[in-house]
């Protein structure tokens, strides 16, 4: 009688076992509430430290704060970005996909903070990227602004114009 | 066969580990204040961390006016990114628990409840959230919610609840391929096996447009590979397991099955191509193992035993080669070898971070990196391993700015005491009151000039000075006796005086409106001279409390940036031992699998030698 070939544990079920089972091993739950509370604790310490450096170095009465934002952006692929003020370069900032992915969905970067005191200042940004047809683009958009006492908000931004298939500049001042 | 009996385990397991990617809500694009389009920005570049801190600061800042409900979301959302479950779960029931909260956000404050009880496992609570979804609502938020519902239903066994409620929506214009693969595997889990198999055929057939669609394809064509193997169509399971890509990270099980496929056909010798395939890959996989002894045992089949003895030696030599390389894995976890690869890689932001530790796959600590990431609970002690160097890094990095602060603090003091006597002189002074009567006394006249119409007070100082020639003029001509020159001097004298009238009356109207304007544009500085001395007034009163509630923060910042260190680098310690315990019970369990493949495989061993034996004495000539 021939010998029947047998496995006496089926290794497969082995295998299955430990590829979709459910493993007996399960993380610290304890510890887990103590990270939380740690990252809640640091998170609260950042809030704290950020509003103490902004009292600190940017007072309200002087504070100045540059946004940029980009609308569609369809027509202009942005590289970089050069502010000044007063004729002072203040902030270069080259970006990354990255940055540039979170501009189009709707994201607005803070680009410059500083001080300035109550008049008139000249704000230019000069901006370089792409433009239609992949041809290489640089930009510039100026305003003046009349800083009065008490903080400032001005938004450099960047929008697809459909009649002429070109990216405006603008520059907006927030109250 | 015995591994069809375990097929079910395969279908529920692949259930288990198979989480359709959830469509998270994009928040609007279009932002009412510019600090909640900064929030968007970091979140947009899976910065959960500088999302959070920025919109605690703008919410705190009163810099959310117009995105006040949607930031407390948002911020439930981000919280529960970051791990912070608790928190994220009091702010959505405070939502809640608010009477103006509006449907749409109630919805999605369900749903994220849900998802909060889904990640801690408790799947009832979860679905008592997830069924409070109700009402319009977003088509994101609908197909996540139902997406997230059918997997709840599915964990819980209730396979006919889930194909009731995937069934419904259908033919809405919210079904994903994601909701058909979670429909098909219901009704093949509630023994409805044609009609399951026709959904995931679909989707096994679709066309991968990226790799998560690719990724959904090819686990589908495996569980339904894998079902038919179980309900014994070979023919079928072959054709469906050959549409898993090759190249896939689902490859190595696709051409496990593929083999059983053609073995349970009784083509073994077509059941070597997969296995033998298989054979010559990564050994780490479990599958890759598996294969070393399937393909001896087909040889046997096959009657080609002289083969099998030696293709079950190799085996045995790799598999033990295995061990020892298991041995090794766990001898590095030990040592640190684990946490020292970990903090080598960069920790910028994003979940990108993960993927790419498979580069240091050659590592020993790191060798068996893809069963462990296949853990859920290593993969999240991984995340907050990461985190917490994050923090680590943050902490440092704040404890050398803070510093500076002090600094910066003193620049301040020196440069307000520099300036103090001459703003006190300028608040003791009386130059403003001056102004400001003069003001009051220019206000009077020009009053005095609207009622009495006297527009003699609008001269401009050309001509004031040429109506006081005139006036001298006429007075020194009454001096003079009266004669004819004298008469004519007089004229003279009245005709220029008259133009100079009219000047003025014909001007009258323009004059006056541009006076008034003047001292419209005198009352503005004067109030906003007002406005800087006041401002002075009060710096010079606040100034020093100010500088030392300044020291006062500054002092107790550092203080609590020291506790949050010491905090930090033990909880990081505990983490690391954590995140070495589960990768070495993991690698335990594994050493354990291959520890039954070597008895196997010794076991098949000495059989086939009988068989052998047994075939040869059959056969009358003893080898």
């Amino acid at each position: 009688m021939p010998l029947k070939f047998h496995f006496p544990v089926p290794w497969p079920y082995l295998f299955l076992l430990l590829v979709f089972g459910s493993t007996n091993i399960t993380a610290d739950v304890s510890l887990d509430e103590e990270i939380q509370s740690l990252k809640q604790d640091v998170l609260a310490l950042n809030k704290e430290l950020f509003i103490l450096e902004e009292e600190l170095l940017y007072p309200s009465s002087t504070q100045v704060a540059v946004f940029l934002s980009l609308d569609v952006g369809e027509f202009f692929a942005l590289d970089s970005v050069q502010l000044k003020l007063n004729d002072k370069v203040v902030t270069n900032y080259l970006y990354t996909p990255r940055e540039v992915a979170a501009l189009h969905q709707g994201g607005v970067q803070r680009l410059y903070m500083g001080n300035m005191k109550a008049g008139e200042h000249e704000l230019v940004a000069i901006f370089t990227g792409k433009g239609p047809n992949g041809r290489e683009y640089r930009r510039g958009a100026s305003h003046v602004m009349n800083k009065s006492l008490g903080a400032r908000f001005v938004e450099l931004k960047i929008v697809d114009n459909d009649s002429s298939e070109q990216p405006d500049f603008s520059i907006r001042e927030w109250e | 066969m015995p591994y069809i009996t375990c097929l079910q385990v395969l279908l529920t397991g692949l259930l288990v580990i198979t989480r359709p990617a959830i469509a998270t809500e994009t928040p609007p694009s279009s932002v009412k204040d510019l600090q909640y389009g900064e929030v968007l920005y970091h979140y947009f570049q899976q910065d959960y961390f500088n999302s959070i801190v920025r919109l605690q600061i703008a919410r705190e800042q009163q810099h959310l006016p117009n995105h006040a409900t949607e930031a407390e979301l948002m911020l439930g959302g981000l919280d529960l990114s970051y791990g912070l479950r608790d928190e994220a779960n009091s702010i959505f029931q405070r939502l809640l628990n608010e009477q103006a909260t509006d449907v749409s956000t109630r919805n999605r404050a369900w749903f994220y409840l849900a998802k909060i009880s889904f990640q801690r496992g408790d799947i009832p609570a979860a679905l008592q959230a997830i069924e409070r979804v109700e009402g319009t609502m977003t088509p994101a938020t609908r197909t996540a919610a139902i997406n997230l519902h059918s997997l709840l239903l599915l964990q819980q066994g209730n396979n006919k609840a889930a194909i009731e409620l995937l069934e419904d929506v259908r033919s809405g214009k919210h079904w994903t391929p994601y909701l058909t693969y979670n429909l098909g595997i219901a009704l093949i889990r509630n023994q409805q096996q044609e009609r399951g198999a026709k959904q995931l055929d679909h989707i096994g057939d679709i066309h991968g447009r990226n790799e998560e669609l690719r990724l959904l394809r090819d686990k589908a064509n495996l569980a339904l590979g894998y079902s038919y193997l179980q309900s014994g169509n070979p023919e079928k399971s072959r054709k469906t397991l050959a549409r898993v890509r090759l190249d896939g990270p689902l490859s190595n099980r696709a051409l496990l099955g593929a083999g059983w496929a053609d073995a349970e056909n009784d083509a073994f010798g077509k059941s070597l191509i997969p296995w033998l395939e298989l054979s010559s890959r990564d050994s780490t996989d479990p599958a890759v193992q598996e294969s070393l002894l399937a393909i001896p045992y087909a040889m046997t089949k096959m009657d080609l035993h002289g083969r099998a003895v030696q293709q079950y030696n190799d085996g045995i030599e790799l598999l033990i080669g295995e061990r020892q390389k298991l041995a090794q894995s766990i001898r590095a976890i030990q040592q640190g070898g684990l946490q020292d690869l970990l903090l080598q890689h960069d920790l910028g932001a994003g979940n990108g971070w993960m993927q790419q530790l498979h580069l240091d796959s050659e590592a020993p600590a790191l060798r068996y990196q893809l069963s462990l990431m296949s853990s859920h609970d290593f993969q999240e002690a991984v995340k907050n391993y990461r985190d917490l160097l994050v923090l680590k890094i943050n902490l440092v990095k704040w404890k050398s700015d803070i510093a500076t602060y002090d600094d910066m603090l003193a620049g301040r003091q020196a440069r307000f005491e520099e300036h103090r006597p001459a703003a006190e002189q300028a608040l003791q002074g009386t130059q403003l009151q001056q102004l400001q009567q003069r003001y009051a006394t220019l206000a009077e006249a020009v009053g005095y000039i609207e009622t009495t119409g006297d527009a003699t007070g609008l001269l401009n100082p050309e001509e004031a000075q040429q109506w006081q020639q005139l006036e001298n003029i006429s007075n020194q001509l009454d001096q003079l006796p009266s004669n004819p020159d004298i008469s004519v001097l007089r004229d003279k004298q009245q005709r220029l005086r008259g133009i100079l009238i009219w000047q003025l009356h014909s001007d009258y109207k323009p004059r006056l409106w541009q006076t008034r304007q003047q001292l419209s544009e005198l009352e503005t500085l004067l109030a906003e001279s007002q406005h800087g001395i006041n401002s002075l007034q009060q710096a010079n009163l606040d100034a020093p409390s100010g500088f030392g509630a300044f020291d006062q923060r500054i002092a107790s910042q550092k203080a609590r940036i020291e506790t949050l260190t010491v905090q930090t680098e033990s909880t990081l310690i505990a983490q690391g031992r954590q995140l070495e315990h589960l990768a070495i019970n993991e690698l335990e369990q594994q050493q354990q699998r291959v520890d039954a493949y070597i008895i196997q495989a010794r076991f098949a061993l000495a059989q086939t030698y009988d068989s052998a034996l047994e075939q040869s004495a059959g056969e009358g000539t003893v080898q």
